[in-house]
């Protein structure tokens, strides 16, 4: 009974522990709320660094007109972030040298085709 | 004459040397296990990856006159491993490269259903207590209802190593039968209405939050209960390397190669302490009856804590993925996808069931380290 009773007192302190430091977690984890509303720097740079090495790297003969030459420089930007997610890589290891419109429905091979080029010059 | 003589004595040593000689009814008993425990392995794919090598184990070591496990024996080297505490933790670092944590971190109120859940462990352990078994016994056969092959085998290592063939096979063969076990359970404490509840989409995590993560639990953790450094260091480490971005390699080796390896070898040498003797009697009846009180008293306390932050939260939770508080990862969030899914065929709970379950791996690791301090050498 003495064995009981000290088994008691176990599962209060046990139980206690495992209750209070999952607790403390789960406040902690609401801090990790708070700081993943600020956008995190490197995502917040993204575009401008995107916006400067398309500018870089696009070949002189397709510069167009300066209007348009911005919302051409967010497509690239978003692209660019579009295939770094799709490859589990970040943006500053791509570098988009040129694009062009390819017909919307390709088929299976060719997108796989593609997908893998771009994995395998990626890294 | 003379020659006949010979042969006829060197063939009655050489049968008196082979093992049919020194079969006995218990060994039997024990290869008859050993062979049912694989056909469940191999037919009905009961958690094969452990049970094929413990039941393995368990055959080879009730062959007679094997010397395995004796001394110089080739499984009593490699249990080494067990004895000293080395594969559970490792095992844990292939189970923290392979969790992602992220539901837990978009949903930190579910971590609190991972510890309700552990209430299944300290019953059972009074139980055990009561039925006569030592405080060291007690414990080891409560952390069953962690629902955690790893913990189960670490704390019976350390506090009462003869009885881990039993308690292994115990806590294996129920983390199996999740499927069985638990929804009949949370099917009787909650209505339809309540199965029926959809919860919200998660947030997306970063992954500087998912970085932060592992270090914190670390620190926070074992600065708490250093006893539980061995298993939540391990898997905390495990899910660093993951998560990192910069270890790739380590955390695939870590996940896949060193993980199998060490499975293989904690299996097949857990299943070795299954000797006749240490399995053949009333207390490992005990042990089996105890482990399925403790693995339905966690289901039962998750669930009702599940409905307690119910009520709390104006009906915005779904009670079931309490029960995913009792570790088995992933199966007792699937389990709880499946019975959610039966009640609202709309229903989509497996990521929100991740949160409770992975908490439940790291609340019966900080059980067990309680245990371990509490009635460690």
């Amino acid at each position: 009974m003495n064995e009981f009773t000290i088994g008691l007192g176990t599962t209060l302190i046990g139980m206690g522990v495992v209750s209070i430091t999952l607790l403390a977690l789960s406040f902690i984890l609401d801090l990790f709320k708070v700081c993943s509303v600020i956008p995190s720097p490197k995502i917040q740079s993204l575009p401008e660094q995107h916006k400067e090495k398309a500018m870089v790297e696009m070949p002189q003969g397709e510069h167009m007109e300066t209007s348009e030459e911005l919302d051409e420089l967010q497509i690239i930007a978003v692209i660019t972030a579009v295939i770094a997610a799709s490859l589990g890589t970040t943006t500053d290891k791509l570098h988009i040298q040129s694009y062009k419109r390819v017909s919307p429905n390709p088929s299976g091979w060719n997108a796989a085709g593609r997908r893998e080029n771009m994995k395998n010059s990626s890294y | 004459m003379d020659f006949l003589n010979m042969l006829l004595e060197t063939m009655q040593g050489f049968l008196s040397s082979t093992g049919f000689m020194a079969l006995d009814y218990k060994s039997l008993i024990m290869i008859a296990v050993a062979l049912i425990f694989m056909y469940l392995a191999i037919k009905k794919e009961y958690e094969p990856m452990l049970l094929l090598p413990i039941s393995f184990g368990m055959l080879l070591v009730n062959l007679p006159l094997n010397g395995l496990m004796e001394e110089g024996g080739l499984l009593q080297y490699l249990y080494l491993g067990n004895k000293l505490g080395i594969f559970p933790p490792l095992i844990f670092m292939g189970v923290g490269a392979m969790t992602d944590f992220g539901p837990l971190i978009a949903n930190p109120r579910s971590i609190i259903l991972g510890a309700a859940a552990q209430f299944g462990i300290f019953f059972s352990f009074l139980g055990a207590l009561l039925l006569g078994y030592s405080p060291q016994e007690a414990s080891a056969i409560g952390i069953i209802g962690g629902a955690d092959g790893p913990t189960a085998i670490f704390l019976t290592t350390k506090l009462a190593p003869h009885l881990l063939g039993p308690i292994a096979v115990a806590a294996y063969s129920y983390m199996s039968l999740v499927p069985i076990i638990q929804p009949p359970i949370m099917k009787f404490l909650t209505t339809e209405e309540e199965r029926k509840i959809k919860m919200d989409q998660l947030r997306p995590v970063s992954k500087d939050e998912k970085i932060l993560f592992p270090i914190i639990v670390t620190i926070l953790v074992v600065l708490l209960l250093p006893s539980s450094a061995p298993l939540i260091g391990m898997l905390m480490f495990g899910n660093l390397i993951r998560e990192s971005g910069v270890t790739d390699k380590l955390a695939q080796t870590a996940s896949n190669a060193l993980l199998f390896i060490i499975t293989i070898f904690l299996g097949i040498t857990v299943g070795a302490t299954a000797t006749a003797e240490a399995f053949l009697n009333a207390k490992t009846l005990g042990i089996l009856a105890l482990g399925l009180v403790a693995f339905s008293i966690g289901t039962a306390t998750g669930v009702l804590f599940g409905k307690v932050m119910c009520k709390l939260s104006g009906g915005k939770v779904n009670p079931l993925i309490g029960a995913a508080g009792v570790s088995a990862v992933p199966m007792a969030a699937r389990v709880v996808q499946k019975v959610g899914r039966e009640a609202n065929p709309t229903n989509f709970l497996l990521m929100h069931a991740m949160g409770p379950n992975v908490a439940g791996v790291i609340g019966s690791a900080i059980a067990a380290g309680v245990l371990l301090t509490m009635y460690g050498k």
